[in-house]
């Protein structure tokens, strides 16, 4: 009996302590930052000669494959790094995804950072803040390219600026291409011919649009199956979501779901609780009760959403660029007969809509300080510049250091620092494949990279637009080709000087820590409420005296903070 | 004689057998799903249009796996881990359970002290980063025996044993001491023989546990080459990303937009699971005794 009673306590000892446990798990990580002192790396910096060797911290995409004899440390890229620079890259941890910031949590919290790390940006943060990173000031001004800092700094250098702290450099950031992120309105254009109307060009023809999909049976089955406009869950999460992005339909009303924009007073305010959203989510609602909208919505995500794309149960929905690629790809796959368009946001009022494009700034490339030659950094970030952005390098440089014509691997993806094209290569290809394509120019001329988009694109057009048996021409097509989501609707966006950016893109303030979340969550539940009808759309009021006193005050107030410390050099 | 069974118990019968039916079909049908959906098409798969079998045939998701290197060389890794891993947890099991076993004070003073030695390790540990700084302090990062050592003795395993070995009737113990067996003589020629069943048993638990742990792979493994195959499946991330999609590659490799996160995973965890769903039926009466076995003492 005795040993019963041992074996009760202890049993209720195990849970008790296993709750703890998951509790836990927050504090050590703060007592880990806060402690700078005593970072010792692991590696060995010893300069051998002019070799500068340099363990590295690589995040994978997964979908590496390297050549006969090739490994990731050991290949055409760290092979010329040798070369050229006497920089010698050991890649001593590598990781796919979220497994890789497990990994770096890890060695942040056994101080065993390598010297070269790509980091998130709260790590960044929180890494530069405890005085673990090399400064990168100088050797970023001696150092890097011209090429380089005009793709570091062709927004005007905001977003490098967020790398800095008090005015020094601690980190190279992957400049985001914000324009991508904006949305357009994609319509299935079979539909629209089936039920004689028109793509609309206001909220009202949108309806029209949205009921004639809804009750007209536009795909012709006979049934009852197909929804007027497809929307998924995510009012306003973080990374956005497509297809079915409420962004646009908001835009029509003035409003965005988390964007930071300069009031009429200049300070930055948050516009997920201006006036114009009660405005949309009082339409949302009416067309909720109309039935043109799936009752399901609130609980279907976006990969939900696009399986009712693929299948022919929704026709119209706003998305980004990419759609061509995804969804839209799935269903003129299942159906030979759908077509695809996007066209420009409608707006709800006599003012013209503005789609808003976010800055998704998600990693930084940093040198752990006590690495004896920060510099590196810089030259190899220089390395892939001129290798694989430059728009100037030959056919036969990006052979030998992108795509491999011979194995189809794409070996840019195990260069170290790379950091994507900026914006305006992705403008200057389209310009230049739709030169191409209307004979302007000679496909030769124009850049290598551009002219196999162009030469896809030019067999598809020259196979009769066969959609069904060259689905990837399509794509290209839609994509980039002269009837594309970029080169039509985000260019005009632009050329009409309406595309709006959300100006707070730095890593999360103090209090957006500790409660953004929860702000997040209640205006989530209080949109799909209102949209569904379970609350009036007066109750949107409500919600935003909540938020401003459940600590938005104070975030505005930080953002705000954050605004002019950032911006003060660049205004 | 035959038994009459009475009309109620004719119907409890009846709804057992649907009730069980349907509790076994909701177990059996995701994998049948995830079979149907790995030799699906993409367009099939993306559309939600596959249920219980496959809808335009493919295997591009299974060319994907197979032509890759990782998923060899994390199978080697993890059959590796299995082997080596059931010979450490075993012996070390036998080695702490037998002296634990022996519950005469004068054969073993300080019994009690051991056995809540090694019972604290079992309601209490370090947690994840002092766990981790210990390993890595050891120099056994990104070391094979990393996912072997943190734990080698499974506590568990060694109650079951414990028990096992309490069970059977000390006067076999004695003759054999009598005989002029020593202690280690009469563990090896006596005790062990007699515990094949349970030794059966805490094998099963500890191949089990070491074919499906993928944690510890993740967080001590700091090249993907080295993961054993659940922390591979764990892992491999199926978004592709578009934007590094090049036409070249697809003219050389068509197959790569036709494979999907979807068929990829359900290709993946069929054939990560496979190995051990076909061994478990055989090994699975060991399951039951084993865990009854440690229940009923003296």
């Amino acid at each position: 009996m005795k040993s019963k009673k041992v074996l009760a306590l202890l049993l209720t000892g195990v849970i008790a302590l296993s709750l703890s446990a998951c509790s836990s798990g927050g504090g050590t990580e703060a007592e880990k930052t806060g402690d700078s002192t005593g970072t010792e790396s692991g590696s060995v910096n010893t300069s051998e000669g002019d070799i500068a060797e340099l363990t590295v911290m690589h995040k994978l995409s997964g979908n590496e494959k390297y050549r006969e004899g090739d490994d990731i440390n050991n290949n055409v890229w760290t092979r010329y790094y040798l070369e050229e620079y006497g920089i010698k890259l050991n890649y001593t941890v590598a990781a796919v995804g979220d497994d890789y910031t497990q990994k770096l949590t890890m060695a942040i919290a056994s101080k065993d950072l390598p010297d070269l790390i790509e980091v998130p940006a709260k790590e960044f943060q929180e890494l530069a803040a405890a005085g673990m990173l090399a400064d990168l000031t100088d050797v970023y001004e001696q150092e890097a390219s011209d090429l380089l800092k005009s793709a570091l700094e062709a927004d005007g250098g905001t977003q490098l600026a967020s790398a800095q702290i008090d005015g020094r450099l601690y980190g190279i950031p992957q400049v985001a291409a914000a324009d991508s992120t904006c949305d357009l309105l994609w319509i299935r254009t079979d539909w629209l011919e089936k039920v004689g109307l028109e793509a609309p060009t206001n909220m009202e023809e949108l309806l029209e649009v949205a009921r004639a999909f809804r009750y007209d049976d536009p795909d012709g089955n006979g049934q009852d199956d197909t929804w007027g406009i497809g929307f998924q869950k995510e009012t306003n999460g973080q990374d956005g979501a497509s297809p079915g992005s409420f962004e646009g339909f908001f835009a029509a009303y003035g409003a965005y779901a988390r964007a930071w924009l300069p009031d009429e007073d200049g300070s930055i305010a948050y516009t997920g609780i201006r006036s114009g959203m009660k405005s949309a989510l009082a339409q949302l609602n009416q067309m909720y009760e109309e039935g043109l909208l799936d009752p399901e919505f609130g609980v279907k995500d976006a990969t939900k959403l696009s399986e009712d794309i693929a299948s022919g149960r929704v026709g119209m929905f706003y998305g980004n660029e990419g759609v061509p690629w995804g969804a839209a790809k799935s269903c003129i796959e299942m159906n030979p007969e759908a077509d695809w368009q996007c066209y420009p946001i409608v707006s709800a009022t006599d003012d013209v809509a503005k789609p808003i494009s976010y800055v998704r700034l998600n990693k930084y490339f940093v040198i752990n300080k006590n690495c004896e030659n920060p510099e590196a950094i810089i030259k190899l970030a220089n390395a892939f510049q001129d290798k694989i952005n430059s728009l100037e390098s030959s056919e036969e440089t990006l052979n030998t250091f992108g795509v491999d014509p011979e194995t189809g691997i794409n070996l840019a993806e195990y260069a170290a620092v790379a950091l994507d094209p900026a914006v305006q290569k992705c403008n200057t290809y389209y310009a230049e494949i739709k030169a191409a394509l209307s004979g302007e120019v000679k496909p030769e001329e124009i850049h290598p990279e551009a002219k196999r988009y162009y030469e896809t694109i030019k067999a598809y057009l020259d196979n009769g637009s066969d959609k069904t048996n060259d689905s990837l021409g399509w794509n290209y097509y839609k994509f980039i080709g002269p009837e594309g989501s970029w080169n039509t609707i985000i260019n005009s966006y632009k050329a009409n000087d309406i595309l709006v950016e959300s100006v707070f893109f730095g890593a999360s303030t103090p209090t957006m820590g500790t409660k953004l979340a929860s702000l997040d969550k209640m205006q989530s539940e209080n949109y799909i409420n209102i949209i569904m009808g379970t609350k009036e759309a007066d109750a949107f009021d409500e919600f935003v005296n909540n938020w401003k006193t459940l600590g938005g005050d104070e975030i505005t107030k930080e953002v705000n903070e954050w605004y002019d410390a950032t911006f003060s050099d660049i205004k | 004689m035959k038994i009459r069974e009475s009309n109620s118990r004719k119907i409890f019968v009846i709804f057992n057998y649907i009730f069980l039916g349907i509790l076994a079909l909701s177990c059996i049908l995701p994998l049948i799903n995830l079979f149907a959906i790995s030799f699906s098409s993409r367009a099939m798969v993306d559309a939600n249009a596959v249920r219980f079998w496959p809808k335009d045939f493919s295997t591009a998701a299974y060319e994907y796996i197979l032509g890759n290197r990782q998923y060899y060389q994390s199978f080697a890794m993890t059959i590796l881990r299995v082997v080596v891993g059931w010979f450490v947890n075993l012996s070390l099991t036998i080695l702490v359970a037998y002296p634990l076993s022996k519950d005469d004070p004068r054969i073993f003073r300080c019994r009690r002290l051991y056995t809540w030695f090694f019972l604290i390790t079992m309601c209490f540990s370090g947690g994840l980063i002092p766990t981790y700084l210990v390993v890595s302090k050891v120099n056994l990062v990104n070391s094979f025996w990393a996912l072997i050592l943190p734990e080698a003795v499974p506590m568990f395993c060694v109650l079951i044993m414990m028990n096992f070995f309490k069970g059977l009737p000390k006067v076999i113990e004695e003759a054999a001491l009598v005989d002029g067996a020593n202690w280690f003589v009469t563990m090896w020629k006596v005790y062990i023989p007699l515990s094949k069943a349970s030794l059966a048993t805490v094998s099963l638990f500890v191949i089990v546990n070491h074919w499906n742990a993928w944690f510890d792979g993740l967080i001590y493994m700091n090249m993907p080459e080295k993961y054993p195959l659940m922390t591979y499946l764990q892992s491999i991330v199926l978004k592709f990303d578009i934007t590094k999609i090049t036409s070249e590659m697809l003219m050389r490799n068509p197959n790569l937009l036709e494979v999907t996160g979807r068929g990829i995973k359900g290709a993946l965890i069929l054939l990560c699971t496979l190995p051990i769903l076909l061994v478990y039926p055989f090994l699975q009466k060991y399951f039951v005794t084993g865990v009854v076995m440690g229940s009923v003492k003296e």
